[in-house]
């Protein structure tokens, strides 16, 4: 599913559902990582707590309770890479579409005139990696949008980008 | 307030150069963790003392409090270090964080209001804290610059209104400054100076409030209080309606505080609310973007010819003890009652020209 984009720019992809004329930018492969890196942390800490609290009742039940929980996170490892690669958005005239999903698709189609403010997050992890979460956010909170993992570049500029045409196209709430 | 004037009576020179340029990035005031840390700070330090006073020989206590008290400062230190804010190409962005950073981008077009929020602390210190109110987002999203300096604060507050109502087709280049950007404006030939609409007299605040639903929980815990210990003979008796009578006492105390002198000013860049006793929050609201009045009549209030006029803006305002209020934005007590609602609809009406001359972008009058 990821296989190896360029580095430095968001991959292209001249398809999407529905919408041949669409061309979808992907996240950073790296996203992958960052991912991966999550669920390790977080299967191998869950195991050392898990295991640990079963060595109260029998040594059997700690090692069998770590070896679930690695096991549930080998196997959420496995659908990472479909999930990290489900996302993708693309800048169209008037509006940005973002889409993710891959058991249940979402697409979300804001007009640039509708949004708000912009928000650019990274946290620890995403910086190490170069990478930060781009949110934007319309008037009704529930229809906020994010595009994780984008390269910083990539995410400035399309920030700066966003914010220009919001301006431009500003619909004044 | 009638336009941005650097060099304004009594306002000291060296306010204006920091934020005349444009496009180049500013810090906020040296002292804003302090007030910002505020009230914690306070209660820390009353704590310290008290501490110090109690056992003044155990230094080791006294270590570990100076100790707590020397990390929240150099928190506060670094956060203040990580921040800084921008106004370039009609766009605010502020950034912030050292660990977990976050920029943000606030387009100046889609501002409803902007709030200068001053605590007491930062009154005793002559600093303000300046809060865009946008629509969407929780209220911890929203732009929030604590602490500036006051007049820089309001001075921002007018640059920040005067670039909002340029349309970004005809946006000034960047790099001019910010009286160049005020000239850009066009005066309307009839452009009232700031007009005072309405002014709330503390006495009658005082009395509307006590007339309210809380007024009225107030004087049945007052009175229960008084028979209570009229008819056991001792005082202690009272003790267990303490807490409760606090609370009370609290809810008046914190609306009388926050709508005392409550002011509603016509000026030119929106309508100004201004409020507060202890805390001054100051609010212009854009024109064009009040979302819905409402006139609310307790029944008591009737017969006397008050009402609470409501004001809804989108985007909610980010005071911490005002949270419960919401988007409702200002509670009045006024006499007529049709008098403001009249001048507040009759605003958007009388600004229409201007703001088609701005925006080109025809609105409704009063729910836009």
């Amino acid at each position: 599913m990821i296989d190896q984009g360029g580095p430095a720019s968001p991959r292209r992809e001249e398809s999407g559902p529905g919408e041949p004329a669409v061309s979808w930018l992907h996240p950073s492969p790296l996203l992958l990582r960052a991912r991966r890196i999550e669920v390790a942390v977080v299967t191998g800490s869950a195991a050392l707590i898990g295991g640990l609290a079963g060595q109260v009742v029998s040594a059997a039940a700690g090692f069998a309770i770590a070896a679930a929980v690695v096991l549930a996170g080998l196997l959420a490892e496995r659908f990472l890479a479909r999930r990290v690669a489900s996302w993708g958005y693309a800048e169209r005239n008037d509006d940005l579409m973002v889409r993710r999903g891959v058991l249940i698709r979402r697409l979300s189609v804001i007009p640039y005139g509708r949004m708000q403010f912009i928000d650019v997050t990274a946290g620890p992890l995403e910086r190490a990696l170069g990478l930060a979460t781009l949110r934007m956010h319309t008037a009704a909170a529930a229809s906020d949008a994010r595009i994780p993992g984008l390269e910083s570049g990539a995410a400035a500029a399309l920030r700066d980008q966003l914010a220009a045409l919001g301006e431009a196209q500003a619909a004044g709430l | 307030m009638t336009g941005p004037v650097p060099a304004g009576p009594g306002r000291p020179l060296p306010a204006a150069p920091p934020l005349a340029r444009d496009a180049s990035w500013h810090r906020l005031h040296p002292l804003s963790p302090l007030v910002r840390a505020g009230r914690q700070m306070m209660s820390l330090l009353v704590v310290l003392i008290g501490i110090a006073v109690l056992n003044q020989h155990q230094d080791g206590n006294l270590v570990a409090d100076l100790v707590v008290i020397a990390a929240a400062l150099v928190g506060g230190f670094v956060s203040w270090l990580v921040t800084r804010w921008q106004v370039a190409g009609g766009v605010l962005r502020i950034d912030t964080g050292l660990l977990r950073r976050d920029s943000r981008r606030f387009p100046l077009s889609q501002i409803q209001a902007v709030d200068v929020v001053q605590t007491g602390l930062a009154r005793l210190l002559g600093l303000a804290e300046l809060q865009l109110r946008v629509a969407g987002g929780d209220s911890s999203r929203g732009g929030r610059l604590a602490c500036l300096r006051l007049a820089d604060a309001e001075q921002l507050r007018r640059q920040l209104l005067a670039l909002a109502a340029i349309p970004a087709g005809g946006l000034a280049p960047p790099a001019t400054g910010l009286s160049d950007q005020a000239e850009t404006v066009p005066d309307p030939v009839d452009r009232p100076a700031a007009r005072t609409l309405f002014r709330v007299r503390p006495t009658r605040l005082a009395v509307a409030i006590l007339l309210t639903r809380a007024g009225a929980t107030a004087l049945v815990v007052a009175v229960a209080t008084w028979l209570t210990a009229q008819f056991s003979g001792s005082a202690s008796v009272i003790a267990p309606f303490l807490p409760v009578a606090f609370g009370v006492v609290a809810a008046l105390w914190r609306r009388f505080n926050g709508e005392y002198g409550t002011t509603v000013v016509a000026a030119q860049d929106g309508i100004r609310l201004r409020s507060g006793l202890v805390q001054t929050t100051t609010e212009t609201i854009r024109p064009g973007r009040i979302q819905a009045v409402r006139l609310v009549e307790p029944m008591i209030w009737r017969a006397f010819g008050w009402c609470r006029l409501e004001v809804d803006v989108a985007g909610s305002r980010q005071r911490r003890e005002d949270r419960a209020e919401g988007q409702r934005l200002r509670a009045l007590i006024l006499r007529p009652a049709c008098c403001l609602a009249n001048c507040l609809r009759a605003r958007p009406c009388r600004l229409s020209p201007r703001q088609h001359l701005h925006g080109g972008r025809p609105r409704s009058a009063i729910a836009s």
